[in-house]
């Protein structure tokens, strides 16, 4: 997977997998690698500049809980109500960008 | 002390407080849930922690995302990357005097008809000049595809009226229209600033554009429109679609407003009017005059000449009423003796967290035009 491709889209990813709800640092790891059949495999450490980061822009909000089976505690992250127009605005950008894109993209 | 908090330290430092130690906390279970993974699947204490520190990878790369995030002074985070990554810094600020082209262009349709357009224009080549070798401008067949240092996906404008201005045998070096830039631009994450009013430089990232200084004030007043456009965007769903101006942008009615603002800032002055749109109905938009604080604290605005008589208030909804009353009325309708005004603050930033029109709290109902 390049690199900048995952970039690129780095926030609608993150913001999507908290759509349902909300997970911490592994799990969304573990689910965006099962959502997209391993496409995407995070460099794990920069997951967490960019929730930050998304924390900051008032997206998200992070609170720690404590683990169900042991160890320390988790940083649960939740979807605000701007991190969710943020999404659908995301969603709809990426909609209209890859309807614009269909005709060079080649056939499959 | 062990791998793990040696990472962890590594990763956090520079931190302060709360911060720090959330982070930390935050790292410290990340580490903690994935060698009892490595340790699940089979693998020794020291292999499942190894496996678990090289999966997190270069501790360096989650401090530097870390200080980033986390407002650390600007020189010593440059300071930082700077000792990682040597000259990279070099390479991606860059600032050279840029010419821009205000005022009108006549271009060619498909039918062979000439159209004028108004707007802020940068040559293709001059824009590919000013910026640093990172950045890539790519003519495509859609297009123009743009990516610049600090965004976070590349944009792509397309080949529309206005966008961008093909002339004759110019084609592949044709004018970028840069209002429409910055506003695409400013939805992608990267900063774009238009500077100031007196020394106006356009900020896209990590990048600084010098505008020549002969740069004319409706040029400057068009850039400061973008942000107007998104704020009466986030105002309410149809304001948006209700802010035009029409006509030249230097005739009409002078209004001088005392709003004891301080010199240099920048406002813009927002009036209803009737207008014919496109499947030839009439109905009510907003236009609006842009202008900074003088000495003295007042501020000069032009608009349309039928707006003579306006009074000015600090309450937005008068404005959306008003263009509700034009909406509904004939096509000969006007709005009665006053015009309602709102005065709103800008701040030159077009991709603010704070999209609120920022009305100014003001009542000035008698203004000298």
């Amino acid at each position: 997977m390049d690199g900048n491709t995952l970039r690129g889209h780095l926030d609608l990813i993150l913001l999507s997998s908290l759509k349902h709800e909300p997970l911490y640092g592994v799990a969304i790891i573990t689910q965006v690698n099962e959502r997209t059949g391993g496409y995407f495999t995070f460099k794990e450490g920069t997951l967490y500049p960019a929730l930050h980061r998304l924390e900051k822009a008032g997206l998200i909000t992070g609170e720690f809980h404590p683990a169900p089976h042991g160890g320390p505690p988790r940083k649960y992250y939740t979807l605000t109500e701007q991190g969710r127009s943020e999404l659908a605005r995301k969603q709809k950008d990426w909609q209209a960008f890859s309807q614009a894109m269909r005709p060079f993209g080649g056939e499959v | 002390m062990n791998d793990a908090e040696q990472f962890i330290r590594r990763a956090t430092r520079g931190l302060w407080g709360k911060r720090r130690v959330e982070a930390q906390g935050e790292l410290r279970s990340h580490i903690y849930e994935r060698t009892q993974y490595h340790l699940q699947l089979g693998s020794n204490e020291q292999d499942a922690l190894t496996r678990t520190l090289r999966d997190l990878g270069d501790p360096r790369a989650v401090h530097l995302g870390l200080l980033r995030i986390h407002s650390l002074p600007l020189l010593m985070t440059l300071a930082l990357m700077g000792a990682v990554v040597t000259g990279v810094v070099s390479t991606l600020v860059q600032a050279k005097p840029i010419v821009i082209q205000g005022g009108s262009h006549f271009v060619q349709d498909g039918r062979h008809q000439f159209e004028r357009v108004d707007g802020v224009y940068v040559r293709l080549s001059d824009l590919k000049a000013a910026l640093p070798r990172t950045a890539h401008l790519t003519r495509i067949q859609i297009g123009l595809a743009v990516y610049l240092p600090g965004m976070v996906r590349p944009i792509t404008l397309l080949n529309m009226v206005g966008s961008i201005l093909q002339q004759g045998s110019n084609a592949e070096n044709p004018l970028v229209n840069l209002t429409d830039l910055t506003r695409e631009l400013s939805q992608t994450g990267v900063v774009v600033d238009v500077g100031g009013w007196e020394r106006p430089t356009i900020r896209l990232g990590a990048v600084e554009l010098d505008l020549d200084p002969g740069t004319n004030r409706a040029v400057v007043a068009e850039l400061y429109g973008t942000e107007l456009l998104s704020r009466t965007q986030s105002w309410s769903a149809s304001s948006g679609a209700l802010l035009w101006r029409i006509g030249p942008r230097d005739i009409g009615v002078r209004h001088t407003l005392a709003l004891k603002a301080r010199p240099g800032e920048v406002f813009a002055l927002l009036v209803p009017q009737k207008v014919e749109k496109m499947n030839s109905s009439f109905g009510g938009v907003l236009n609006y005059g842009i202008g900074a604080a003088g000495a003295d604290g007042s501020v000069t605005f032009t608009l349309p000449a039928f707006a003579r008589r306006i009074h000015v208030t600090g309450d937005l909804q008068a404005l959306e009423r008003a263009v509700a009353a034009l909406n509904q009325g004939p096509a000969d309708s006007a709005l009665a003796e006053m015009y309602p005004a709102v005065v709103i603050r800008l701040t030159g930033k077009l991709n603010s967290t704070d999209k609120r029109p920022m009305p100014m709290n003001v009542d000035l109902r008698s203004t000298v035009p």
